[in-house]
């Protein structure tokens, strides 16, 4: 059973890159809303939310990608 | 025939049906000298040893001296413990090695003795083969696994120019809309931001 252990939070500090936070902010809540997800997610929700930042234009889909692969790498919950 | 010997006669022949027809190795050693007095067809076939040229035999005028003595070993063990075992054991064959799941069975008399070993051995080679299959595959599935992790931490090193770059693009992108737009101060700052970005360690 997959746990849902993550949250916006929890996937706005994947996101690094000197970028405005307010920014990240509001491209991880429009991922988070367009795919209709709740407060807390799985890891496989967080990556689709990630893939769907990566189509954003400019730094903030660059830096989803980096955090697409962190996300990769980190160990299961 | 006296009525008696027609039913041992009629049950002799029920037993032996059974046994011969099972498709697993059935075997039965008298239990002094572990010789072979019973062997089936389907141990003949796994063997390439007919019955004939079995009974009253053992298992050293088959089988390399180290195999013979773990399987007399083994023996030895069930008929003093007097309690049903299960070993799997790879054996040599003229179909080569083969790995069977043998269950070795006291068969005692009425005092407790020992009088039989009966062995019924099922060829596992296929499962065996399975298993060590995973096993290999998982293992080269855990080196690709630690290949791709190296790679994305390759991926990972980068993150700092990269970054630095993309978002020394967004400002050059913003001076030329300033200029575009004539706010000439907006486009001397962004400029400034720019020459300070550069001025940093990527990342």
């Amino acid at each position: 059973m997959k746990r849902a252990t993550w949250n916006q939070a929890r996937l706005e500090a994947l996101i690094v890159g000197n970028l405005d936070a307010a920014k990240v902010s509001d491209a991880v809540a429009n991922g988070i809303r367009r795919l209709n997800l709740d407060v807390t997610f799985t890891k496989e929700e967080a990556s689709d939310v990630l893939d769907a930042m990566c189509n954003e234009p400019g730094t903030i889909g660059i830096a989803a990608r980096f955090a697409k692969v962190r996300l990769v790498l980190m160990p299961d919950d | 025939m006296s009525d008696t010997e027609s039913v041992y006669e009629r049950d002799r022949v029920f037993w032996l049906s059974i046994v011969r027809n099972i498709p697993a190795m059935v075997f039965v050693k008298e239990a002094s000298e572990l010789r072979f007095e019973l062997f089936n067809p389907a141990g003949e076939a796994l063997l390439g040893v007919s019955q004939a040229d079995l009974v009253g035999k053992n298992d050293y005028d088959f089988f390399p001296r180290d195999q013979a003595d773990f399987f007399t070993e083994t023996d030895r063990k069930v008929l003093a413990g007097k309690s049903v075992v299960d070993v799997e054991e790879p054996i040599k064959t003229p179909h080569g090695e083969r790995w069977l799941n043998t269950r070795k069975v006291p068969i005692l008399d009425a005092a407790g003795q020992p009088l039989y070993l009966l062995g019924i051995s099922l060829d596992i080679t296929e499962r065996k083969q399975a298993e060590a299959a995973l096993v290999d595959r998982n293992r080269k599935l855990e080196e690709k696994e630690a290949e791709l992790r190296r790679a994305l931490d390759q991926v990972l090193a980068i993150e700092g120019m990269v970054m630095t770059a993309a978002r020394a693009a967004e400002t050059a992108q913003g001076i030329v809309q300033a200029l575009d737009a004539g706010d000439t101060a907006r486009a001397r700052s962004l400029a400034v931001q720019l020459a300070q970005e550069a001025q940093r360690t990527p990342g």
